[in-house]
Protein backbone atom coordinates (compact mmCIF):
# COMPACT_ATOMS: atom_id res chain seq x y z
CA UNK A 1 0.00 0.00 0.00
CA UNK A 2 2.85 2.35 0.77
CA UNK A 3 4.93 1.13 -2.11
CA UNK A 4 1.61 2.25 -4.39
CA UNK A 5 1.13 5.87 -2.06
CA UNK A 6 4.99 6.30 -3.34
CA UNK A 7 4.29 5.36 -6.91
CA UNK A 8 1.44 7.96 -7.30
CA UNK A 9 3.53 10.69 -5.13
CA UNK A 10 6.22 9.86 -7.71
CA UNK A 11 4.44 10.35 -10.75
CA UNK A 12 2.38 13.53 -9.33
CA UNK A 13 5.81 15.30 -8.46
CA UNK A 14 7.03 14.09 -12.45
CA UNK A 15 4.09 15.51 -13.62
CA UNK A 16 4.27 18.91 -11.94
CA UNK A 17 8.16 19.48 -12.90
CA UNK A 18 6.75 18.99 -16.62
CA UNK A 19 4.24 21.47 -16.34
CA UNK A 20 6.45 24.05 -14.49
CA UNK A 21 7.83 24.18 -17.94
CA UNK A 22 4.76 23.85 -20.63
CA UNK A 23 7.28 24.72 -23.93
CA UNK A 24 9.36 21.69 -22.71
CA UNK A 25 6.54 19.42 -22.32
CA UNK A 26 4.72 20.60 -26.07
CA UNK A 27 8.27 21.15 -27.51
CA UNK A 28 9.28 17.64 -26.46
CA UNK A 29 5.53 15.47 -27.24
CA UNK A 30 5.18 17.41 -30.71
CA UNK A 31 8.69 16.55 -31.53
CA UNK A 32 7.98 12.41 -30.58
CA UNK A 33 4.31 12.72 -32.56
CA UNK A 34 5.64 14.24 -35.74
CA UNK A 35 8.85 12.05 -35.36
CA UNK A 36 6.35 9.10 -35.25
CA UNK A 37 4.33 10.01 -37.81
CA UNK A 38 6.91 10.53 -40.26
CA UNK A 39 8.03 7.01 -39.58
CA UNK A 40 4.68 5.48 -39.96
CA UNK A 41 4.16 7.05 -43.33
CA UNK A 42 7.15 6.11 -44.35
CA UNK A 43 7.23 1.83 -43.90
CA UNK A 44 3.21 2.73 -44.95
CA UNK A 45 4.63 4.57 -48.57
CA UNK A 46 7.82 2.58 -48.73
CA UNK A 47 5.98 -1.61 -47.70
CA UNK A 48 2.25 -0.97 -47.92
CA UNK A 49 0.86 1.78 -50.15
CA UNK A 50 -0.10 -0.11 -53.46
CA UNK A 51 2.24 -2.66 -53.10
CA UNK A 52 0.54 -6.30 -53.24
CA UNK A 53 2.18 -8.15 -50.80
CA UNK A 54 1.89 -5.68 -48.32
CA UNK A 55 -1.61 -3.74 -48.57
CA UNK A 56 -3.16 -6.44 -46.57
CA UNK A 57 -1.02 -6.33 -43.50
CA UNK A 58 -1.64 -2.67 -42.94
CA UNK A 59 -3.84 -3.56 -39.95
CA UNK A 60 -1.53 -5.52 -38.61
CA UNK A 61 0.74 -3.21 -38.99
CA UNK A 62 -0.70 -0.11 -37.08
CA UNK A 63 -2.13 -2.69 -34.66
CA UNK A 64 1.66 -3.64 -34.05
CA UNK A 65 2.96 0.06 -34.42
CA UNK A 66 -0.19 0.82 -31.59
CA UNK A 67 0.81 -1.44 -29.37
CA UNK A 68 4.76 -0.72 -29.07
CA UNK A 69 4.45 2.59 -28.69
CA UNK A 70 1.85 2.32 -26.11
CA UNK A 71 3.94 -0.02 -24.55
CA UNK A 72 7.21 1.80 -24.86
CA UNK A 73 5.73 5.21 -24.00
CA UNK A 74 3.88 4.38 -21.33
CA UNK A 75 6.54 2.48 -19.49
CA UNK A 76 9.41 5.77 -20.26
CA UNK A 77 6.66 8.17 -18.78
CA UNK A 78 5.38 6.74 -15.94
CA UNK A 79 8.37 4.19 -14.72
CA UNK A 80 11.39 6.17 -17.12
CA UNK A 81 14.51 5.15 -14.13
CA UNK A 82 13.83 1.01 -15.91
CA UNK A 83 15.86 2.72 -19.08
CA UNK A 84 18.95 4.12 -16.67
CA UNK A 85 19.16 0.57 -14.75
CA UNK A 86 22.87 -0.05 -16.32
CA UNK A 87 23.57 3.45 -15.90
CA UNK A 88 22.18 3.32 -12.34
CA UNK A 89 24.71 0.61 -11.46
CA UNK A 90 27.59 1.66 -13.07
CA UNK A 91 27.64 5.45 -11.50
CA UNK A 92 26.60 4.31 -8.33
CA UNK A 93 23.21 5.85 -8.27
CA UNK A 94 22.09 2.14 -7.20
CA UNK A 95 23.59 2.22 -4.36
CA UNK A 96 21.28 4.46 -1.90
CA UNK A 97 18.43 2.59 -3.33
CA UNK A 98 20.03 -0.62 -2.03
CA UNK A 99 19.91 0.71 1.37
CA UNK A 100 16.16 1.31 1.94
CA UNK A 101 13.51 -0.83 2.88
CA UNK A 102 11.75 -0.26 -0.02
CA UNK A 103 12.28 -3.06 -3.18
CA UNK A 104 15.35 -1.17 -5.44
CA UNK A 105 13.66 -1.71 -8.92
CA UNK A 106 10.85 0.50 -7.77
CA UNK A 107 13.20 3.17 -6.46
CA UNK A 108 14.88 3.10 -10.00
CA UNK A 109 11.50 3.05 -11.58
CA UNK A 110 10.18 6.01 -10.03
CA UNK A 111 13.47 7.78 -10.24
CA UNK A 112 12.84 9.35 -13.49
CA UNK A 113 10.20 10.35 -16.20
CA UNK A 114 10.92 10.90 -19.97
CA UNK A 115 8.95 14.13 -21.03
CA UNK A 116 8.86 12.72 -25.36
CA UNK A 117 7.25 9.43 -24.61
CA UNK A 118 4.05 11.27 -23.47
CA UNK A 119 4.34 12.08 -27.80
CA UNK A 120 4.75 8.00 -27.92
CA UNK A 121 1.53 7.32 -26.09
CA UNK A 122 -0.35 9.65 -28.12
CA UNK A 123 0.49 7.91 -31.00
CA UNK A 124 -0.08 5.05 -30.10
CA UNK A 125 -3.46 6.52 -29.18
CA UNK A 126 -3.95 7.50 -32.43
CA UNK A 127 -3.33 4.52 -34.41
CA UNK A 128 -6.32 2.99 -32.32
CA UNK A 129 -8.53 5.62 -33.10
CA UNK A 130 -7.04 5.01 -37.07
CA UNK A 131 -8.36 1.52 -36.66
CA UNK A 132 -11.79 2.40 -34.92
CA UNK A 133 -12.21 4.67 -37.97
CA UNK A 134 -11.59 1.58 -40.56
CA UNK A 135 -14.26 -0.64 -38.14
CA UNK A 136 -11.33 -2.89 -37.07
CA UNK A 137 -13.21 -2.78 -33.22
CA UNK A 138 -11.97 -5.81 -32.51
CA UNK A 139 -7.83 -5.85 -33.40
CA UNK A 140 -8.52 -1.94 -31.58
CA UNK A 141 -9.46 -3.49 -28.58
CA UNK A 142 -6.89 -6.15 -28.34
CA UNK A 143 -4.30 -4.46 -29.10
CA UNK A 144 -5.03 -1.99 -26.43
CA UNK A 145 -5.20 -5.57 -24.00
CA UNK A 146 -1.72 -6.65 -25.50
CA UNK A 147 -0.58 -3.10 -25.18
CA UNK A 148 0.32 -4.51 -21.37
CA UNK A 149 1.74 -7.78 -22.22
CA UNK A 150 4.09 -5.74 -24.86
CA UNK A 151 4.99 -3.30 -21.97
CA UNK A 152 5.81 -6.31 -19.63
CA UNK A 153 8.41 -7.32 -22.17
CA UNK A 154 9.78 -3.85 -22.51
CA UNK A 155 10.23 -3.61 -18.32
CA UNK A 156 11.79 -7.04 -18.22
CA UNK A 157 13.87 -6.09 -21.10
CA UNK A 158 15.17 -3.16 -19.20
CA UNK A 159 15.44 -5.06 -16.37
CA UNK A 160 17.61 -7.62 -17.87
CA UNK A 161 19.29 -5.68 -19.96
CA UNK A 162 20.34 -2.68 -17.19
CA UNK A 163 21.80 -5.91 -15.10
CA UNK A 164 24.14 -6.18 -17.79
CA UNK A 165 26.13 -3.55 -15.85
CA UNK A 166 26.70 -6.04 -12.46
CA UNK A 167 28.63 -8.59 -14.64
CA UNK A 168 30.10 -7.07 -17.34
CA UNK A 169 32.74 -3.84 -17.85
CA UNK A 170 30.95 -1.47 -20.66
CA UNK A 171 27.82 -3.33 -19.54
CA UNK A 172 25.57 -0.07 -20.04
CA UNK A 173 27.12 0.51 -23.86
CA UNK A 174 26.14 -3.59 -24.09
CA UNK A 175 22.79 -2.91 -22.32
CA UNK A 176 21.51 0.21 -24.27
CA UNK A 177 22.24 -2.16 -27.59
CA UNK A 178 20.50 -4.95 -26.14
CA UNK A 179 17.62 -2.73 -26.22
CA UNK A 180 18.18 -1.00 -29.26
CA UNK A 181 17.86 -4.55 -31.25
CA UNK A 182 15.31 -5.58 -29.55
CA UNK A 183 13.11 -2.23 -29.93
CA UNK A 184 13.94 -2.68 -34.07
CA UNK A 185 12.97 -6.96 -33.54
CA UNK A 186 9.50 -5.99 -32.45
CA UNK A 187 8.70 -2.90 -34.05
CA UNK A 188 9.56 -4.17 -37.85
CA UNK A 189 6.80 -6.89 -38.61
CA UNK A 190 9.63 -9.58 -38.09
CA UNK A 191 6.42 -11.75 -37.53
CA UNK A 192 5.42 -11.44 -41.33
CA UNK A 193 8.85 -10.83 -42.54
CA UNK A 194 10.69 -14.37 -41.27
CA UNK A 195 9.21 -17.66 -41.90
CA UNK A 196 9.65 -21.18 -39.76
CA UNK A 197 13.24 -20.62 -39.18
CA UNK A 198 13.52 -16.79 -38.59
CA UNK A 199 10.55 -17.27 -36.47
CA UNK A 200 12.37 -19.82 -34.20
CA UNK A 201 15.22 -17.22 -33.73
CA UNK A 202 13.00 -14.15 -32.92
CA UNK A 203 11.57 -16.32 -30.33
CA UNK A 204 15.02 -16.55 -28.45
CA UNK A 205 15.05 -12.76 -28.79
CA UNK A 206 13.24 -10.92 -26.10
CA UNK A 207 11.38 -9.05 -28.82
CA UNK A 208 9.12 -12.46 -28.85
CA UNK A 209 7.52 -11.01 -25.49
CA UNK A 210 7.50 -7.42 -26.65
CA UNK A 211 6.54 -7.79 -30.25
CA UNK A 212 5.78 -11.21 -31.35
CA UNK A 213 3.55 -13.08 -28.98
CA UNK A 214 1.41 -10.05 -28.37
CA UNK A 215 0.58 -9.04 -32.25
CA UNK A 216 -0.10 -12.80 -32.62
CA UNK A 217 -2.27 -12.67 -30.09
CA UNK A 218 -3.93 -9.63 -31.18
CA UNK A 219 -3.91 -11.73 -34.84
CA UNK A 220 -5.80 -14.44 -33.95
CA UNK A 221 -6.74 -14.28 -30.77
CA UNK A 222 -6.89 -18.10 -29.69
CA UNK A 223 -6.73 -19.32 -26.73
CA UNK A 224 -3.10 -20.95 -27.45
CA UNK A 225 -2.05 -17.40 -28.45
CA UNK A 226 -3.30 -15.40 -25.37
CA UNK A 227 -1.71 -18.64 -23.09
CA UNK A 228 1.52 -18.05 -24.89
CA UNK A 229 1.58 -14.38 -24.43
CA UNK A 230 0.41 -13.94 -20.97
CA UNK A 231 2.83 -17.39 -19.88
CA UNK A 232 5.86 -15.58 -21.83
CA UNK A 233 5.53 -12.48 -20.42
CA UNK A 234 5.58 -13.85 -16.50
CA UNK A 235 8.27 -15.77 -17.67
CA UNK A 236 10.36 -13.74 -19.04
CA UNK A 237 9.88 -10.95 -16.14
CA UNK A 238 10.66 -14.04 -13.45
CA UNK A 239 14.00 -14.27 -15.44
CA UNK A 240 14.92 -10.85 -15.39
CA UNK A 241 13.90 -10.36 -11.18
CA UNK A 242 15.85 -13.70 -10.79
CA UNK A 243 19.16 -12.03 -12.72
CA UNK A 244 18.75 -8.59 -11.30
CA UNK A 245 18.57 -10.55 -7.77
CA UNK A 246 22.33 -12.73 -8.45
CA UNK A 247 23.61 -9.20 -9.56
CA UNK A 248 22.53 -7.60 -6.33
CA UNK A 249 24.16 -10.49 -4.32
CA UNK A 250 27.56 -9.74 -6.54
CA UNK A 251 27.04 -6.16 -6.80
CA UNK A 252 29.93 -3.91 -4.60
CA UNK A 253 29.90 -0.27 -3.73
CA UNK A 254 31.62 2.31 -5.56
CA UNK A 255 33.07 3.33 -2.58
CA UNK A 256 34.85 -0.06 -1.59
CA UNK A 257 35.70 -0.70 -5.38
CA UNK A 258 37.75 2.77 -4.80
CA UNK A 259 39.23 1.73 -1.63
CA UNK A 260 40.59 -1.60 -2.88
CA UNK A 261 42.40 0.12 -5.90
CA UNK B 1 47.06 36.22 -48.23
CA UNK B 2 49.50 34.85 -45.85
CA UNK B 3 46.37 34.74 -42.98
CA UNK B 4 44.23 33.52 -44.81
CA UNK B 5 46.76 30.57 -45.55
CA UNK B 6 47.60 29.93 -41.91
CA UNK B 7 43.68 30.02 -41.41
CA UNK B 8 43.13 26.97 -44.01
CA UNK B 9 46.07 24.99 -42.50
CA UNK B 10 44.50 25.93 -39.36
CA UNK B 11 41.03 24.34 -40.15
CA UNK B 12 42.50 21.26 -41.62
CA UNK B 13 44.74 20.47 -38.93
CA UNK B 14 41.26 20.87 -36.39
CA UNK B 15 39.17 18.63 -38.60
CA UNK B 16 42.41 16.25 -39.09
CA UNK B 17 42.68 16.09 -35.25
CA UNK B 18 38.92 15.28 -35.16
CA UNK B 19 39.30 12.55 -37.78
CA UNK B 20 41.77 10.61 -35.65
CA UNK B 21 39.88 11.35 -32.48
CA UNK B 22 36.81 8.54 -33.52
CA UNK B 23 40.25 6.27 -33.61
CA UNK B 24 41.03 7.10 -30.05
CA UNK B 25 38.75 4.61 -28.09
CA UNK B 26 38.43 1.46 -30.59
CA UNK B 27 36.00 -0.67 -28.27
CA UNK B 28 33.73 2.62 -27.42
CA UNK B 29 33.90 3.13 -31.97
CA UNK B 30 33.21 -0.72 -32.02
CA UNK B 31 30.30 -0.39 -29.25
CA UNK B 32 28.80 2.62 -31.00
CA UNK B 33 28.68 1.10 -34.76
CA UNK B 34 27.82 -2.77 -33.60
CA UNK B 35 24.40 -1.86 -34.53
CA UNK B 36 25.16 -1.00 -38.19
CA UNK B 37 25.39 -4.60 -39.28
CA UNK B 38 22.33 -5.46 -37.77
CA UNK B 39 20.04 -2.67 -39.03
CA UNK B 40 21.13 -4.06 -42.39
CA UNK B 41 20.41 -7.33 -41.97
CA UNK B 42 17.00 -6.72 -40.65
CA UNK B 43 16.20 -4.16 -43.62
CA UNK B 44 17.33 -6.23 -46.06
CA UNK B 45 15.11 -9.05 -44.89
CA UNK B 46 12.24 -6.45 -44.53
CA UNK B 47 12.70 -4.59 -48.35
CA UNK B 48 13.20 -8.93 -50.14
CA UNK B 49 9.91 -9.80 -48.26
CA UNK B 50 7.91 -6.89 -49.49
CA UNK B 51 9.48 -5.22 -52.15
CA UNK B 52 11.69 -7.93 -54.28
CA UNK B 53 9.29 -8.65 -56.34
CA UNK B 54 9.34 -5.12 -58.36
CA UNK B 55 12.75 -6.38 -59.64
CA UNK B 56 15.02 -3.12 -59.60
CA UNK B 57 17.20 -4.77 -57.20
CA UNK B 58 18.97 -8.06 -56.17
CA UNK B 59 19.28 -9.10 -52.22
CA UNK B 60 23.01 -8.69 -52.46
CA UNK B 61 22.56 -4.83 -53.93
CA UNK B 62 20.69 -4.42 -51.31
CA UNK B 63 22.84 -5.18 -48.72
CA UNK B 64 25.29 -3.10 -50.21
CA UNK B 65 22.85 -0.38 -50.44
CA UNK B 66 21.66 0.03 -46.75
CA UNK B 67 24.60 -0.67 -45.61
CA UNK B 68 25.93 2.67 -47.43
CA UNK B 69 22.81 4.92 -46.47
CA UNK B 70 22.95 3.62 -42.88
CA UNK B 71 26.81 4.41 -42.88
CA UNK B 72 26.02 7.89 -44.08
CA UNK B 73 22.34 8.82 -42.05
CA UNK B 74 23.97 7.54 -38.74
CA UNK B 75 26.78 9.82 -39.08
CA UNK B 76 24.82 12.96 -40.31
CA UNK B 77 23.37 15.36 -37.45
CA UNK B 78 24.60 14.01 -34.47
CA UNK B 79 23.44 15.33 -31.24
CA UNK B 80 26.82 15.44 -29.73
CA UNK B 81 29.09 16.79 -32.77
CA UNK B 82 26.13 19.46 -32.20
CA UNK B 83 26.37 19.77 -28.54
CA UNK B 84 30.29 20.17 -28.47
CA UNK B 85 29.94 22.60 -31.54
CA UNK B 86 27.47 24.84 -29.80
CA UNK B 87 29.01 25.11 -26.28
CA UNK B 88 31.86 28.00 -26.60
CA UNK B 89 30.01 29.80 -28.49
CA UNK B 90 30.22 32.57 -25.62
CA UNK B 91 34.30 32.43 -25.41
CA UNK B 92 34.56 31.82 -29.02
CA UNK B 93 33.22 35.45 -29.73
CA UNK B 94 36.34 37.49 -28.50
CA UNK B 95 38.48 34.70 -30.45
CA UNK B 96 40.38 35.62 -33.23
CA UNK B 97 38.89 32.81 -35.66
CA UNK B 98 35.60 32.34 -36.70
CA UNK B 99 33.48 30.23 -34.73
CA UNK B 100 31.80 29.07 -37.84
CA UNK B 101 34.85 27.60 -38.91
CA UNK B 102 35.67 26.44 -36.08
CA UNK B 103 32.52 25.11 -35.76
CA UNK B 104 32.51 23.63 -39.32
CA UNK B 105 35.81 21.94 -40.03
CA UNK B 106 35.17 19.81 -36.40
CA UNK B 107 31.96 18.91 -37.41
CA UNK B 108 32.91 17.82 -40.81
CA UNK B 109 36.36 15.96 -38.87
CA UNK B 110 34.16 14.14 -36.97
CA UNK B 111 31.92 12.82 -38.87
CA UNK B 112 34.67 12.11 -41.72
CA UNK B 113 36.16 10.15 -38.99
CA UNK B 114 33.20 8.32 -38.28
CA UNK B 115 31.98 7.20 -41.56
CA UNK B 116 36.03 5.78 -42.28
CA UNK B 117 35.28 3.51 -38.99
CA UNK B 118 31.89 2.58 -40.34
CA UNK B 119 33.47 1.91 -43.72
CA UNK B 120 36.11 -0.29 -42.14
CA UNK B 121 33.60 -1.91 -40.38
CA UNK B 122 31.16 -2.47 -43.39
CA UNK B 123 34.35 -3.87 -45.72
CA UNK B 124 34.37 -6.66 -43.45
CA UNK B 125 30.50 -7.30 -42.49
CA UNK B 126 28.87 -6.93 -45.59
CA UNK B 127 30.16 -10.36 -47.43
CA UNK B 128 29.15 -12.10 -44.26
CA UNK B 129 25.48 -10.29 -44.64
CA UNK B 130 25.41 -11.72 -48.46
CA UNK B 131 26.91 -9.00 -50.53
CA UNK B 132 29.08 -10.24 -53.24
CA UNK B 133 33.06 -8.94 -52.23
CA UNK B 134 33.72 -7.62 -56.00
CA UNK B 135 30.49 -4.88 -55.59
CA UNK B 136 31.31 -4.41 -52.13
CA UNK B 137 35.05 -3.25 -53.08
CA UNK B 138 33.52 -1.09 -56.21
CA UNK B 139 31.06 0.18 -54.01
CA UNK B 140 32.87 1.45 -51.35
CA UNK B 141 35.49 2.53 -53.80
CA UNK B 142 33.06 5.11 -55.73
CA UNK B 143 31.84 5.80 -51.95
CA UNK B 144 35.45 7.42 -51.46
CA UNK B 145 35.02 9.58 -54.17
CA UNK B 146 31.86 10.62 -53.00
CA UNK B 147 32.88 11.80 -49.33
CA UNK B 148 34.41 14.31 -49.12
CA UNK B 149 31.42 16.81 -51.02
CA UNK B 150 28.83 14.88 -48.98
CA UNK B 151 30.89 15.71 -46.12
CA UNK B 152 30.52 19.18 -46.94
CA UNK B 153 26.54 18.76 -47.53
CA UNK B 154 26.64 17.17 -44.18
CA UNK B 155 29.03 19.95 -42.30
CA UNK B 156 26.75 22.63 -43.20
CA UNK B 157 23.47 20.87 -41.93
CA UNK B 158 25.15 20.10 -38.88
CA UNK B 159 26.30 23.71 -38.78
CA UNK B 160 22.92 24.82 -39.14
CA UNK B 161 21.66 22.96 -35.80
CA UNK B 162 24.31 24.38 -34.12
CA UNK B 163 23.50 27.80 -35.06
CA UNK B 164 19.77 27.17 -34.06
CA UNK B 165 20.62 25.47 -30.88
CA UNK B 166 22.73 28.68 -29.75
CA UNK B 167 20.00 31.11 -31.41
CA UNK B 168 17.07 29.24 -30.12
CA UNK B 169 18.11 26.99 -26.83
CA UNK B 170 15.57 24.46 -26.63
CA UNK B 171 16.19 22.64 -30.27
CA UNK B 172 17.13 19.27 -29.09
CA UNK B 173 13.58 17.41 -29.22
CA UNK B 174 13.48 18.35 -32.66
CA UNK B 175 16.53 17.05 -34.01
CA UNK B 176 14.41 13.88 -34.18
CA UNK B 177 12.04 14.15 -36.35
CA UNK B 178 14.35 15.90 -38.67
CA UNK B 179 16.74 13.25 -38.71
CA UNK B 180 13.52 10.72 -39.49
CA UNK B 181 12.27 12.61 -42.17
CA UNK B 182 16.05 12.27 -44.01
CA UNK B 183 15.87 8.52 -42.80
CA UNK B 184 12.33 8.02 -45.06
CA UNK B 185 12.82 10.78 -47.65
CA UNK B 186 16.71 9.47 -48.10
CA UNK B 187 15.57 6.38 -48.79
CA UNK B 188 17.58 4.92 -45.71
CA UNK B 189 15.46 1.77 -44.89
CA UNK B 190 15.20 0.93 -48.75
CA UNK B 191 16.00 2.63 -52.12
CA UNK B 192 13.02 5.53 -52.71
CA UNK B 193 12.52 3.66 -56.52
CA UNK B 194 10.84 1.21 -54.95
CA UNK B 195 8.05 3.44 -53.30
CA UNK B 196 4.64 3.65 -54.71
CA UNK B 197 3.72 6.73 -56.71
CA UNK B 198 2.93 9.29 -56.29
CA UNK B 199 5.49 9.51 -53.03
CA UNK B 200 8.35 7.81 -55.08
CA UNK B 201 8.03 11.39 -58.08
CA UNK B 202 7.77 14.03 -54.89
CA UNK B 203 10.56 12.16 -52.72
CA UNK B 204 13.07 12.15 -55.68
CA UNK B 205 12.79 16.10 -56.09
CA UNK B 206 13.70 16.86 -52.20
CA UNK B 207 17.23 17.08 -50.77
CA UNK B 208 17.31 14.14 -48.67
CA UNK B 209 17.20 11.63 -51.57
CA UNK B 210 20.07 13.89 -52.96
CA UNK B 211 22.13 13.34 -50.28
CA UNK B 212 21.25 9.54 -49.55
CA UNK B 213 19.34 8.10 -52.21
CA UNK B 214 21.18 9.07 -54.63
CA UNK B 215 25.11 8.86 -53.50
CA UNK B 216 23.90 5.20 -52.27
CA UNK B 217 22.16 4.15 -55.84
CA UNK B 218 25.60 5.92 -57.67
CA UNK B 219 27.75 3.34 -55.33
CA UNK B 220 25.90 0.23 -56.42
CA UNK B 221 25.34 0.58 -60.19
CA UNK B 222 27.65 3.22 -61.18
CA UNK B 223 25.31 5.98 -62.28
CA UNK B 224 22.59 8.14 -60.62
CA UNK B 225 18.76 7.24 -60.75
CA UNK B 226 17.17 9.30 -63.35
CA UNK B 227 19.42 11.94 -63.59
CA UNK B 228 23.45 12.98 -64.83
CA UNK B 229 26.23 13.82 -62.56
CA UNK B 230 25.94 16.59 -64.28
CA UNK B 231 22.58 17.93 -62.33
CA UNK B 232 23.40 16.26 -58.96
CA UNK B 233 26.09 17.94 -58.37
CA UNK B 234 24.76 21.12 -59.54
CA UNK B 235 21.57 20.67 -57.42
CA UNK B 236 23.51 19.76 -54.71
CA UNK B 237 26.06 22.53 -55.12
CA UNK B 238 22.77 24.55 -54.56
CA UNK B 239 22.47 22.80 -51.45
CA UNK B 240 25.26 23.81 -50.06
CA UNK B 241 25.06 27.44 -51.10
CA UNK B 242 21.51 27.58 -49.33
CA UNK B 243 23.02 26.29 -46.34
CA UNK B 244 25.97 28.55 -46.27
CA UNK B 245 23.51 31.56 -46.31
CA UNK B 246 21.16 30.36 -43.80
CA UNK B 247 24.02 30.03 -41.82
CA UNK B 248 25.32 32.82 -41.70
CA UNK B 249 22.16 34.96 -41.06
CA UNK B 250 21.37 32.53 -38.32
CA UNK B 251 24.99 33.19 -37.23
CA UNK B 252 24.21 37.02 -37.42
CA UNK B 253 21.06 36.90 -35.23
CA UNK B 254 22.61 34.38 -32.67
CA UNK B 255 25.81 36.91 -32.55
CA UNK B 256 23.63 40.13 -31.78
CA UNK B 257 21.40 38.19 -29.10
CA UNK B 258 23.35 36.15 -27.38
CA UNK B 259 23.59 36.03 -23.55
CA UNK B 260 25.83 34.02 -21.90
CA UNK B 261 24.82 32.32 -18.49
CA UNK B 262 23.99 34.81 -16.22
CA UNK B 263 23.69 37.57 -18.65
Amino acid sequence: MNSMKLLFLSLRYHFDSQKSNPMNLIAGTLGMIINNLIVLWGLWAMLFNNKPNGESLTVYFLALNAMITIAWGSLLFFLGGFRSLGEYIEEGSLEPMLSTPRHPLLLVGISQSSTPALGDIIQGFLNIAVLCFMRQWEIASKTLIFSFFSAMGFLSLFILAGSFAFFLKRGNALSQLFIECNLSLSFYPTGKIFTDFGKFLIMLTPAAFTGLLPITAIEYASLENVLNASIGSILFFSLACLIFNLGVKKFQSSQSLALRN
Amino acid sequence: MKSYEQSLLFHFKHAWFNIKEQFSDIPTSLAANALVPFFVWVLSRVWERFNSHLGHYQLHEIVVYIGITELLFMTFVRLPSLNRASSDFSISLVRPRSWLAMSFSGLVGRSTGSRLFMFIILIFTLPLLGAKPELVISALLRLIILLPWLGLIQGMFSLLFANSQVLWHQTNYFILPFGKIFLVMGGVWGPVSDFSEPWKSIILKMPPSDIFFQPAYFCIKGKFYQMSFNEWWIRTSILIVVLFLINQIFFFYAKKNHQSFGG
